[in-house]
């Protein structure tokens, strides 16, 4: 399970981008975090794995609180794909980059392997393996930034705006697949018929603050989402 | 800004070789380390006329190059870079140091120009021997090598983010360029008046990205204090070719053949 109980995180220029959040997600939840341009999406997300540091409250995974010395096992039971994959992809090829995380968790080259071409053949891009992330289209960075946390087989995972740079079938691939995988999922994401496709969960965050937590059917109460700026 | 696809296409040339599958990319990282190493200190151990004991050293890129099935011109282009420093460091040394040390046919050879040549055979052996190691040995295998060897790890890291900024500065000169170009109605160059806020932009915008990704290797693991596991133990194979450079380099440092 993860929990976020008072979650506050600020910015060095005293922007309060999360303020106060509470919520917990099941092992194997899906849920979607969907709120306006700047609503503190990005933010959240980094702070469930320590990227940004809370100012106040706690989050815990399966009972492990994030503190400094536990991130090393937070950040292998919840992976985050990034908004942008430019900034995930670093390596001179996408297999050196998917077996980066494997590598560091210190398993023996022939299971790097084996986790490598299992999460390039999850997401149907094993023909990049050898492939420069410099260039690849946008749609293949992402996928092959996805690889790149699944090979990490962590419990949950967070996306950030995983359809950015996805054509429409590629998005509809990606949502298959995205119920298929059984981690819990928290997904941050504008486009509400993705997020209706995937999560039956949905989490409504405005200026840092959850305002709405429930069911997919929020995703229909107009009102409720033009309010909070979608 | 075209040229950039091209700076970026050099900066990753040594790691495609390094992706090559023959018998010296397959040594044992540390062998080829250590052996690189001994070389190139055996080579700068040398006096500074001693041009003529040093010639047999060229075994070591020739030989090596063959057998890892490296092209000799991209190699090649990157000693180069370094040339004009040694010939600046040696050039001097011509007209200070004019007595004759031999004659060549008509030729007369000052000590001044033979201690340039030695210069510039010290930098070609020594430049070739690292970049050989670069060129053979992935750079990830290169640091965590390095890591094992308890090198410390402020300068593994500032190694290792180099590397990896390097190509990221690149990309963001790349679309910044980009996106001024397209609005700098029509002028193909950077205006100097922009020029100031161009790099100060482009700092910032590496420095933001640099952070990022940083944050995104956290996130899979990265950590200074972990050291990795050794690839495999030394094998037979790796203490051969680390003992056959170690004798050859000494051998040729005190038994003098010229
Ligand atoms: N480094 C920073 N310093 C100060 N404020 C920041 C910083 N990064 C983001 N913010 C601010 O924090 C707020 C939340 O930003 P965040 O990136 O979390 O939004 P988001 O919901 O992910 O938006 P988007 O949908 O556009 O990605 C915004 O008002 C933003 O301006
Ligand atoms: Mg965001």
């Amino acid at each position: 399970m993860l929990e976020i109980k008072d979650l506050t995180v600020e910015y060095a220029d005293g922007k309060r981008a999360v303020d106060g959040i509470r919520f917990t997600l099941g092992a194997g939840e899906n849920a979607a975090l969907i709120g306006a341009n700047g609503a503190g999406k990005t933010t959240l997300l980094h702070a469930l794995v320590g990227v940004l540091e809370a100012k106040t409250g706690v989050v815990a995974v399966d009972g492990v609180t994030l503190v400094k010395k536990s991130l090393c096992t937070i950040r292998k039971n919840v992976g985050l794909v990034f908004q942008n994959p430019d900034d995930q992809l670093f390596m001179p090829d996408i297999f050196e980059d998917v077996a980066f995380g494997p590598r560091n968790l210190g398993l023996a080259e022939d299971e790097v392997k084996t986790r490598v071409d299992a999460a390039l053949e999850t997401l149907g891009i094993a023909q990049l393996a050898r492939r420069s992330p410099l260039k690849l289209s946008g749609g293949e960075k992402r996928l092959s930034a996805i690889a790149a946390v699944l090979a990490m087989e962590p419990q949950y995972l967070l996306f950030d705006e995983p359809t950015a740079f996805l054509d429409p079938r590629a998005r509809r691939g990606l949502a298959e697949m995205l119920s298929v995988l059984p981690q819990g999922k928290l997904i941050a994401t504008h486009q509400l018929d993705f997020a209706a496709q995937t999560c039956s969960r949905v989490l409504l965050l405005q200026d840092g603050k959850l305002v709405a937590d429930g069911g997919i059917a929020l995703l229909g109460d107009k009102r409720l989402l033009e309010s909070a700026g979608l | 800004m075209s040229n950039i696809h091209g700076s970026l296409g050099e900066l990753h040339a040594l790691d495609a070789l390094a992706a090559g599958r023959t018998t010296v990319h397959r040594l044992h990282p540390l062998a080829k380390l250590c052996s690189a190493l001994i070389f190139i200190l055996a080579v700068v151990s040398f006096g500074r006329y001693d041009f003529l004991p040093l010639t047999p050293y060229l075994f070591y890129p020739f030989i090596l190059m063959a057998l890892a099935e490296i092209p000799y011109g991209i190699l090649l282009k990157r000693v180069l870079v370094a040339l004009p420093f040694c010939l600046f460091a040696g050039l001097s040394n011509v007209f200070f140091d004019r007595e004759t040390a031999f004659t060549l046919g008509s030729v007369t050879i000052s000590y001044g120009v033979l201690s340039l040549l030695t210069i510039l055979l010290k930098m070609y052996l020594s430049v070739m021997a690292a970049l050989l190691l670069v060129a053979t040995t992935p750079f990830v295998e290169l640091t965590a090598q390095l890591r094992r060897l308890r090198v410390p790890m402020q300068f593994v890291t500032v190694f290792e983010m180099t590397y990896r900024y390097a190509g990221v500065l690149l990309l963001e000169t790349r679309s910044m360029g980009m996106a001024y170009a397209l609005r700098s109605g029509g002028k193909r160059a950077l205006e100097m008046r922009h020029m100031g806020s161009f790099v100060g932009g482009l700092l910032l915008r590496g420095f933001d990205r640099a952070e990022r990704i940083h944050a995104a290797m956290r996130c899979r693991g990265y950590s200074l204090r972990t050291v990795p596991r050794a690839p495999r133990p030394l094998r037979g194979a790796d203490v051969w070719a680390l003992a056959a450079i170690v004798t050859a380099s000494a051998v040729l440092r005190f038994v003098r053949l010229f």
